[in-house]
């Protein structure tokens, strides 16, 4: 174990460990653009480096181990190496550094996306200079649309190759190259071949600078107005993390305040989705945009559907329900477990049964490379909570068929289903108008995920939370508390302050979820944003 | 607390003679007088009008570059930087072939909720916001006081047809400005050693 001193802090570091790592370990800063714990270490960047004693010049911290000296070599008579990284020597190489990087470097902040959240700008504002020394023009070549999704602003590009090695060591699609040499290299793809994979969104969060632009949120907002939410991608069972960036839109006339999910980004976990998400869960939300969402309660009068109040659609729901015949409370794969877990407990307590409906499947997807560590794999199984789903309402397999057959049911937004034959009476609580809405006798309005807070279960059984990011639209309401509604309203004594008390109820009625921990699932998390784009 | 009566008395001058009012009223009608044939301090508005200093926080104008175009990128820095949060932008595509590839597709401020501070001025990279002398806004409702973006390019466009020469104007206010004895450090260091002025 080699003993080393970084500034003036003493540490010991493992065989291999790098000296960036290292200080990382201890809270030492140090700049950076090329390195990504995902992706093979090249040192291209130059922004790491370090000076060590005895070495002739600074060295990259991002690729730089330390062994075991000799007695007779260890500096100060035990330190195998003694580093720093903010004498008089490192910073004059930070700046230079930072000034070679700028040469061609548009300066174009006011237009570019990644503002507020550049490397380039946080480092020239910490280690640059303020005037560039550089008279001669620019080279600013011409900006290029790189497949379906990605702007590649070649001007701004800083030559990290982080996302050449991306599309190398992760995907193994190979899109990106750097074409040209010196002074004349760019990142290009390929003629014939456009930068199109299921994981290419990760390319425009792995850019330290915006020369990677997403077409998606291109012009959106701009990155200091976004607030983070911390969340789980409903995509399929994976239950990769993510992050949703919203933000308050607010008309001048102070009539109407919309928040929206402007874009969603990884969350590192190293156990689930490591640093990266696939375009599916990434654009997921895109795709709601032209669907029409459920604003107001419905109920079915002669045939054709109106819009009433929460009251009156609750009491007709109930009505339905105990107007006898055999009852069927249908649960969701879509849903959280609380939202499944009530819905369980009122079947239970009106004597109805209960069955969860199919999640949809789609094509799995495995990314495999050599260089690849942990393959990332896109499920089969498009929803987010088959398994939790099934564990709260205590079901090993979906009973769909035989279900829909019951004269009364009851649904838990389905929007995938693809309904034929109606029951006698349909009740559906749902986001989106779909099939089941449109042959529904009842329709009570519910938030998607983004609105409201609660636990899915994935594919391996670990338990994630998501949070509430954005108000639901119109008068709709999450499932849980539509539920406790509907309890009230057939006469049960429901009552739950908020999702955290359903799902401790849960952990205590369920056995399998005897050992999730509440507190430590609810507990105010807060992270920074080098752990989600490292 | 209870409510009391209190009686006062009737102030009363110094003499008889202040109290007849006669010679007061002579004396006040004197100074009215003297009045009208000294140099006069107001201006006659709306028939005259005070020409105002070109760094004057007026009314906000979006300008335009050479070629008529709005010189705005919709980097949302004034927005960013306004106390009052009373503009909003939405970005928008300026085309692939356009050298400016971003421009606002709506920009509206809030004059109501305006402070006239000036900050969004300061804020913005392309010298695309500023202020006019325009200061007499009217309108009827307070809808009427949201400018949008046509509106306030439509204010440069009136504004540069009286002030032809209004940047070099300004700039020159601020050398100006810069140059007096008024803001330089060596005066500032003096005032607060109590040597100065």
């Amino acid at each position: 174990m080699p003993l080393i001193k970084i500034d003036d802090q003493e540490l010991e570091i493992a065989k291999g460990e790098t000296i960036f790592n290292a200080a990382k370990r201890i809270g030492i800063e140090i700049p950076y653009y090329c390195y990504h714990p995902g992706l093979k270490i090249v040192a291209s960047c130059r922004m790491c480096l370090v000076d060590m004693v005895g070495a002739p010049k600074p060295v990259p911290a991002c690729s730089t181990t330390v062994m075991d000296m000799p007695e007779a070599r260890k500096v100060d008579g035990k330190y195998d190496a003694v580093i720093s990284t903010t004498n008089e020597r490192v910073l004059t190489a930070r700046k230079a550094v930072l000034e070679f990087i700028l040469l061609n470097h548009p300066i174009d902040c006011p237009i570019c996306d990644k503002a507020g959240e550049c490397k380039l700008q946080d480092y020239s504002y910490e280690h640059g200079n303020h005037d560039s020394r550089f008279i001669e023009t620019k080279r600013i070549p011409e900006k290029k649309d790189l497949g379906p999704s990605i702007f590649l602003y070649t001007s701004r590009c800083i030559m990290c190759s982080r996302c050449v090695r991306f599309t190398q060591e992760i995907t193994g699609t190979e899109e990106l190259k750097v074409r040209n040499r010196g002074w004349h290299s760019e990142i290009d793809v390929a003629p014939g071949h456009p930068l199109d994979n299921k994981m290419m969104g990760n390319v425009v969060d792995l850019c330290p600078v915006g020369c990677l632009i997403d077409k998606h949120e291109r012009f959106e907002g701009r990155v200091w107005n976004f607030v983070h939410t911390e969340s789980v991608c409903p995509g399929c069972s994976k239950g990769c993390n993510t992050v949703l960036d919203t933000m308050k839109h607010q008309k001048l006339n102070l009539e109407e305040l919309v928040d929206t999910v402007y874009r969603v980004r990884p969350r590192e976990n190293m156990e689930v989705n490591q640093w990266w998400i696939c375009d599916d869960g990434r654009y997921l939300l895109e795709g709601n945009k032209d669907r029409k969402r459920l604003h107001f309660p419905q109920i079915r009068v002669n045939g054709s559907m109106a819009e009433v109040s929460w009251k009156a659609s609750l009491e007709a729901a109930a009505e339905k329900i105990k107007a006898g015949g055999k009852v069927v409370f249908v649960g969701s794969p879509y849903a959280s477990n609380e939202e499944n877990y009530l819905l369980g407990k009122l079947a239970k307590a009106v004597g109805a049964g209960v069955d969860v409906s199919k999640p949809l499947m789609g094509e799995m997807h495995t990314f495999k490379t050599e260089m690849n560590k942990y393959p990332f794999t896109i499920e089969s199984e498009k929803a987010p909570n088959f398994r939790g789903a099934k564990d709260v309402l205590g079901l090993s397999s979906s009973n769909e068929e035989a279900s829909l057959s019951a004269q009364t049911v009851v649904m838990l937004g389905n929007d995938h289903l693809n309904l034929q034959k109606k029951p006698s009476t349909l009740i559906a609580i749902a986001s989106f108008e779909n099939a089941v809405s449109k042959l529904a006798d009842v329709v009570l309005p519910a938030a998607i995920f983004t609105e409201t807070s609660g636990t899915f279960t994935n594919k391996d059984g670990r338990v994630q939370k998501f949070n509430k990011a954005v108000q639901s639209p119109g008068e709709a309401k999450a499932v849980w508390q539509i539920l406790v509604d509907l309890a009230q309203a057939l006469g049960q004594d429901f009552y739950y302050e908020s999702v955290g008390a359903i799902t401790k109820e849960m952990t205590e009625q369920i056995s399998v979820y005897k050992t999730v921990d509440v507190s430590a699932l609810f507990a105010e998390t807060s992270w920074v944003d080098e752990n989600i784009i490292a | 607390m209870s409510i009391t009566v209190k009686n006062v008395s009737l102030p009363r001058g110094k003499s008889w003679i202040d109290n007849t009012y006669v010679i007061p009223v002579f004396k006040g009608l004197m100074l009215t007088f003297r009045h009208l044939f000294k140099r006069k301090d107001v201006l006659r508005y709306p028939e005259e009008k005070k020409v105002l200093p070109p760094n004057y926080r007026g009314l906000h104008m979006l300008t335009r570059d050479d070629q008529g175009r709005e010189k705005c990128v919709a980097c949302e820095m004034c927005s960013t930087a306004c106390p009052a949060d009373c503009i909003r932008i939405v970005a928008g595509d300026g085309g692939w072939e356009d050298s400016r590839e971003k421009h606002p597709v709506e920009f509206e401020i809030d004059e109501l909720r305006c402070i006239f501070c000036g900050m969004c001025v300061e804020a913005c990279p392309e010298d695309a916001i500023d202020m006019t002398d325009m200061h007499n806004l009217a309108d009827y409702t307070r809808e009427d006081f949201i400018y949008n973006k046509e509106r306030l390019l439509g204010v440069y466009d009136e504004y540069i047809k009286r002030h032809p020469d209004h940047a070099k104007r300004r700039d020159g206010v601020f050398k100006k400005m810069m140059n007096s004895s008024y803001f330089t450090v060596s005066d500032v260091e003096k005032a607060k050693h109590g040597t100065g002025h």
